[in-house]
Formats: structure tokens, sequence, C-alpha cells
């Protein structure tokens, strides 16, 4: 136990080192804290509604929460099993080391358990809420247990199926197979959304049939894996102590075993994982999207190629292109599920715009100390630019594109009008990757060992893509309100139209400008 | 005709005044040197002597802080894509892409530098057999030892085929054998007439490799020369390159060591 406490206090401190460093990730943990005590409190309040309503539905919503979880932290452990555990540079350096074997199995779980916190933030504040409302403060002590208990057991069939998958798959497949897991883990946060919100409104008020549906939505949960943990909070608010304390020891059982089973396997096993998942770099060379590019200047096309190749084979650069995109998406679908008289919400293809900045931007800092590369070779800096602006423009445009056409469609646009609202929904996404790749080689410090904005610089960024974005939108929207006519009051007066067109002049200086600072940034930066 | 007199035509490398500072901290101060076309130029000092620094203010990686420097006839801060179509780099601790293949990784390169697609695949495929990792070009780069890329950071220096070469540190973490390959390929660069620009830790290579040596220390050029013109600079008909590094470097610190480990 000594020495899992040493690794992770090792580990804590890496982390703290890395906060100190950089400010934006101080920023995350804040909020990630805020919306903690305010998850809690909200949902302490929604609870004594809920109790009073229909207590069955608490439970359920607890057992559902604890289950959605259970399933995300199960995948996302597999994910992690990979980078942190099977390939992380330290394993060797540690199995080196005189650290018993268990004790290091120890210290990854537990780190694995806690690599995607975020939801389990959610669960913890739910949890909390739930055991204050039916057993008093102690109870949220139960709470916040139950959650943690529940990311430890998901890590380890995590880490065991991920070295099944690994022994069983063959070595060219493996990396399209783990590939997908982060695809699975976002479609979860997709799916429940729209789920909960096509189920709910079905019940209307109807308390009795709220409370029966419930009741066996409940029995059917408790048997999930994922909810045993959630059982004994559960067991605590309307059980004798003798079930919840033999359910906890069921748990506890369970739990060593799983641990006992996961830990030989590791032993067993991970030298010829990591080996076949190495091996598994072997790939076949690709042509479709060389041929795809040629139209591109021969320099940037060998970095938008490089880029694409190596975002699929990196578990997190995929996790980080499409989770945004499949959440955006999703929202896509839930205004079209929503959308009242007045129409249907275009946050969705907004939400896009700024991921596609985002994206473009990270494509910039993703390079690292490799943009040493870049800058060692006879590039000019509009090249490197202009490469990471291509890298994940086609991904984004195609989003976009089915979001503003879905939605155009919904509300009742014409034909024209969608294609007009295509080109315009393009040139701004244009406009946002030019702008964030260039704030990116403008500010950032590609020496850090994860490269990151700060968040003024990066809304910086952002604003100047808004910025040209929005008013393009508002020259098109004005010229076209006035040949149709639809346009009334101060908005049709010519100075709108005048003050609109100065706007557009701004914004594209402001652009250029951006582009200039950072190409001169980017022939004279010191490589790392 | 002594190098410092030599025509601009036949000067590879040619420094005047060259100093970095990093805040106040000076790396590099004030550096004159010059390195003719074809010449095998060793670079020695201790860490942190400014070795490197150097080395990445002549391939344009860094900027000099004031100075002058020339690579193939063009300034390096005038015109540094002129200069870098004309050089191959290997870092000291080389730069690759984890999830690239060694094969990928060179055919990137070789469209960085403009080389034809078919070319440099010809010449890649020349270089994993040279540097002996034929079998492992269809591999990530992750999967790389450290030694493993080494060589292929070697084998992208190369692929355009460049007039002038820095290598920084070209043999660290290299076995004897394949050191002994890499010591093979640069006499034959050499011999063909290419310009090679080297620091090394490794002395021996040093003396029996280079036509020249420079010796920097705390960022000031010391001493440069033939292993006899140093010689006769210190006085000496027999000394090894090694005695005459630590007269000029100092070398107390070897002795302190001792006595430290023998307490």
């Amino acid at each position: 136990m000594t020495q899992v406490w040493l690794l992770l206090r090792l580990r804590l401190r890496l982390y703290l080192a890395e906060l100190r460093r950089t400010p934006a990730m101080i920023v995350m943990v804040v909020a990630a804290a805020a919306a903690l005590i305010a998850g809690f409190v909200g949902l302490s309040f929604a609870f004594d509604g809920i109790d009073r309503f229909a207590p069955a539905a608490a439970d359920a919503l607890v057992l559902v929460t604890f289950a959605a979880v259970g399933m995300f932290q199960l995948l996302a452990s597999m994910r992690w099993s990979v980078d942190r555990l099977l390939l992380s540079s330290d394993l060797e350096l540690l199995l080196a080391a005189p650290i018993r074997v268990a004790a290091l199995f120890g210290a990854k779980v537990v780190e694995l358990a806690f690599a995607s916190p975020i939801s389990l933030l959610l669960l913890v504040g739910l949890s909390g809420a739930y055991g204050q409302t039916r057993l008093g403060p102690l109870g949220i002590l139960a709470g916040l247990v139950a959650p943690l208990v529940l990311a430890l057991l998901a890590a380890l069939p995590g880490m065991l199926l991920t070295i099944a998958i690994a022994r069983v798959v063959p070595p060219a497949r493996l990396r399209a197979v783990l590939g997908l897991l982060p695809l699975l883990a976002s479609l979860i946060y997709v799916l429940a959304g729209p789920a909960v919100g096509l189920i709910a409104p079905r019940f209307g008020d109807d308390a009795t049939r709220v409370q029966e549906t419930f009741v066996t939505v409940r029995a059917g949960l408790r048997w999930l894996p994922t909810s045993w943990p959630a059982n004994v909070l559960l067991g605590a608010g309307d059980s004798s102590l003798p079930v919840v304390a033999l359910q906890g020891v069921m748990l506890a059982v369970a739990g060593a075993a799983l641990i006992a089973v996961t830990l030989s396997a590791f032993v067993l096993a991970y030298e010829e994982v990591r080996g076949r998942i190495a091996v598994a770099g072997r790939v076949r060379r690709g042509s479709f999207l060389e041929r795809f590019t040629t139209p591109l200047a021969p320099a940037v096309r060998a970095i938008v190629l490089k880029d694409w190749k190596v975002t699929v084979r990196d578990l997190r650069a995929v996790a980080g292109l499409f989770f945004p995109l499949i959440v955006f998406g999703g929202l896509a679908v839930l205004s079209v599920l929503d959308r009242d008289e007045g129409g249907v919400s275009p946050a969705p293809v907004l939400g896009i715009l700024v991921v596609a900045g985002s994206l473009a931007g990270s494509a910039l800092l993703g390079e690292r100390r490799n943009i040493a590369i870049l800058r060692a070779a006879p590039l000019r800096p509009r090249e490197i630019l202009t490469a990471k602006v291509v890298v994940f423009f086609v991904p984004a445009v195609v989003a976009a594109w089915a979001s503003t056409i879905g939605l155009g469609l919904v509300a009742g646009r014409s034909g024209p009008e969608i294609v007009a609202l295509v080109g315009l929904v393009t040139w701004s996404i244009a406009a946002m990757m030019i702008a964030s790749v260039a704030a990116n080689a403008l500010w950032a410090d590609f020496a850090a060992e994860r490269p990151r904005l700060g968040a003024l610089r990066s809304m910086a960024g952002l604003f100047v893509g808004m910025f040209l974005a929005g008013s393009t939108s508002a020259v098109v929207g004005w010229t076209a309100g006035r040949i149709t006519g639809s346009l009334d009051g101060p908005l049709a007066h010519p100075l709108a139209g005048a003050g609109a067109v100065v706007g557009l002049q701004i914004s594209a200086v402001l652009l250029v400008s951006l582009v200039r600072a950072a190409e001169r940034r980017l022939a004279v930066i010191d490589a790392p | 005709m002594g190098v410092t007199d030599a025509p601009p035509s036949v000067v590879a490398i040619e420094t005047d005044a060259l100093t970095k500072r990093f805040g106040s901290v000076e790396a590099v101060a004030g550096i004159h040197l010059r390195v003719r076309r074809g010449e095998v130029f060793g670079f020695l000092g201790p860490n942190g002597a400014g070795k490197s620094t150097t080395i990445r203010m002549l391939v344009g990686l860094i900027r000099p802080t004031s100075g002058r420097a020339r690579v193939a006839g063009y300034d390096v801060v005038e015109t540094p894509v002129e200069v870098k179509r004309r050089i191959g780099y290997l870092s000291e601790n080389p730069y690759a892409y984890e999830k690239l293949t060694g094969r990928e990784f060179l055919s990137f390169i070789g469209d960085l530098y403009g080389t034809d697609t078919t070319v440099a695949a010809e010449r890649a495929a020349r270089l994993f057999d040279l540097l002996e990792l034929e079998d492992k070009q269809d591999e990530l780069v992750e999967g790389y030892s450290r030694g493993m890329r080494q060589k292929l950071g070697l084998a992208a220096a190369l692929l355009h085929e460049p007039e002038v070469l820095f290598l920084d540190e070209p043999t660290s973490g290299l076995d004897p054998r394949s050191a002994r390959v890499v010591k093979d390929l640069l006499r034959e660069l050499a011999r063909r007439g290419r310009t090679i620009f080297f620091s090394t830790h490794v002395l021996e290579i040093a003396q029996n490799m280079c036509d020249r040596v420079g010796i920097i220390d705390r960022g000031r050029l010391v001493a440069v020369g033939t292993l006899d013109e140093l010689r006769a600079a210190e006085g000496t008909t027999d000394a090894s390159l090694e005695d005459i590094f630590l007269e000029l470097t100092g070398g107390p610190e070897a002795v302190e060591l001792a006595e430290f480990l023998g307490e």
C-alpha cells in the first residue's frame, strides 16, 4: 500500500506541476469544482421534488446515471489502458524499479479510474445529493464513496477487456478496433440526452404511471454490474442494515475477485500485449487520400497527409476530433426534435464553427517540438499555416453542411436560402480556422510539454474569426433583405448596410493583420 | 592558402561575430568561423558550451542575437529558405512523428524538401538498407529505440542529398556497430565533396575523421585548426586531441568526482 501511495503521490506531483505551469488548467479545475458544487446543490433541490412526485423515479435516476457513467468509465479505461498503461513510457521504468508489480498495478488502476473525471464528478454530485435527500448529512458521504467505488471497479474490466482484445484481434485490425472506443464513449453522452428528452414528455403529469414505470426500470437496472455500488447506497435508503451489509460484502468479494483476475492477466500478458499493440503500428500506405489532395501545393499536401495519418492513429486525437462534432451533431438532432413554432435553433452550427476553429488551432499545437522539422525545412510560414487550416477543414465543413442543410429543411427554408446559408457557413468556417491557426502560431509556446493557448488568447483568435463571420452574415443578410424587401424599421436604412460593410472591412483587416503577425512569428520563432 | 583567406565560393559555412543570448545568459559569444566546401569539421566542447546553439543558428532554427552567418553562400537570417534547401540537419534529440512509420516519415521529409517522390522512395530504401532499418521501415516510430530514431533522423537529413550536413552528436545512442556504419557513411559523403559540420563528445571520432576541429567553451571559440595546428598552438608535438581538449576547457571536475566517490 505504501508503494501504491508513493507512485500515486509521484503522479499527483506531476499533475500539480503541470497545473502550476498552465493557468488554463487551473481554470478548468475551478470550473469542474464549480460544476460539482452547482450540480450537488441543484440536484438536492431537484431530488426533493422528484422524491415527492415519484420516489421510484429518484432511485431509477441514480441507477440510470450509475449505469451510464459506469459504461462510460469502462470504455474510457479501455481507451486509457492503451495510452497510459500498455504503451505508457514509464511502464518499463517502473517495472525496472524495486516496486512490486501489484503496487504498480494498483497505482495504474487508480490512475485509469480517474483519467476521465468529468462524468465522474457529475455522478458524485448527483449521488451526493441523493444521499443527502434520503439519508441526511451522513448520506452525503455514502453518496460520495459509491461513485469512487464504481470508478475503480469499472477500470478493472476495462483493462481486462483491452488485454483480451489485444490478444484476440489480429494486429492489423487492432488499432481500428481500439480507435472505435472513444466514439462509443462519446455516443453514450450524445444518445443519453435525446433518449431522456424523448421519454420524459410521454408521461405528462400522471404520477402513478411515472411511479409504476420507474419501479420496473429500477428493478431491471439493479441487476447491472455497474449499478452494484449504487445498490448499497439505495439499499441504505429502504432496506434493513443486514441487507445493505450483505450487498456491501458481495460488492467487496466481487471487487476482490476482479482485482485478482485482472492483476493476473496483467502480469501474464502485458509484455505480449504491449508488443502486439506496437506491431499494430505496421500499416499499409493509403493511396486514395494522396490522390484526393493532389491539387494542394506539395509541401502543404505533405503536411496535410502527415497530419491525417498521425490523427487517425492517435486515440486521443480521434476522440478530440470526433467528440465535439458528435456532440454538436447530437445537439442538431435535439434542436430538430424540440423545435417549436418559432423555428429551430442555429446553436449547433455556431458550435461547429467554434469547434472548427479549435481543431485547426490544435493541428498546429499538435506539432509540439516537431515544429522544428517544419522550421528546418525550406518552407514559407504561409505554407505551414495553410496546411494547418486545410487539415480539418473537410470534416468540419461536412458536419457544418449536414447541420445547416438539416436545420434549414426542418425550418422550411427554400433551396436558394439553404445554398446561401451553406456558402456562408463554409466561409465562416474558413475564417474561424484561419484566425485560430494564426492566433496559435502567434502566441503558442511550442517548447511546452503540452502546448496550449491561454483562455484570453484563444478567445481573441475566435473573436477575430467570429467577427468576420458575423459581419459577412450581416452584409449578406442586409443585401438579401433589401432585395426581397423583408427588412423594415431601422434595419432597412442604408446606414445599417453601411455599418455592416464597415464591420466587414474592419474584421478583414484584423484577420489579415493577425495572419501577417503569425507569419512573422513563425519565421523567427526559436524552435524548441 | 589558409581557410581564413579562402574566397567565398569555396567557403561553405561562414560566421561573423555570431552571438546568441538567452536573457542574461550569453550562450554563444561572437564566434568567427569559416568552413570550406568538402571539409569535415568537428565542433567540440563540454556540455552547455554552446555547440548545439551554434548549430541551431546555422540551420535557421533560432535567430542570432547579433552577428552574421552564411551557409552555402546564403545568409541564414536574410534567406533562410535558400539555406534550408541546401542543408541537412540531425538534431541531438532527433525529431520525428511517433504515429508515422519510418518510411512515411522519410516520404514526408522528401515532400517537404521538394524531392521527386520516386527518387525519394529509392533513396529512402537505400538509406534504410544502409542504416540497417529495412525491417523496421513499416513500423511506427513510437516503437523505435533511441538508436533507431537517431538513424532515422540521419536518413532524413541525408534524403535530399544536401550540400552541407549539420550533425549534432550523430553517434549518440548508437551501438558500436551502428556508430561504425555512420562513421563510414560520413567518410563516404566527405569523399564525395559534401561539407560536414558535426559536434561530438567522442574525441576519437573527431581525431580520426575531421579535417579540422573547433573547440568551444562557455560560448567562446577557444581553438580552431587541424590537430597539428592545435598541437603547435599548445607547444606540443604528440598530445592527443583529448589532452588538448582538456587543457583548453579545464578538467578538474573528474578529480573532484573521484575524490567524492572515494569518500
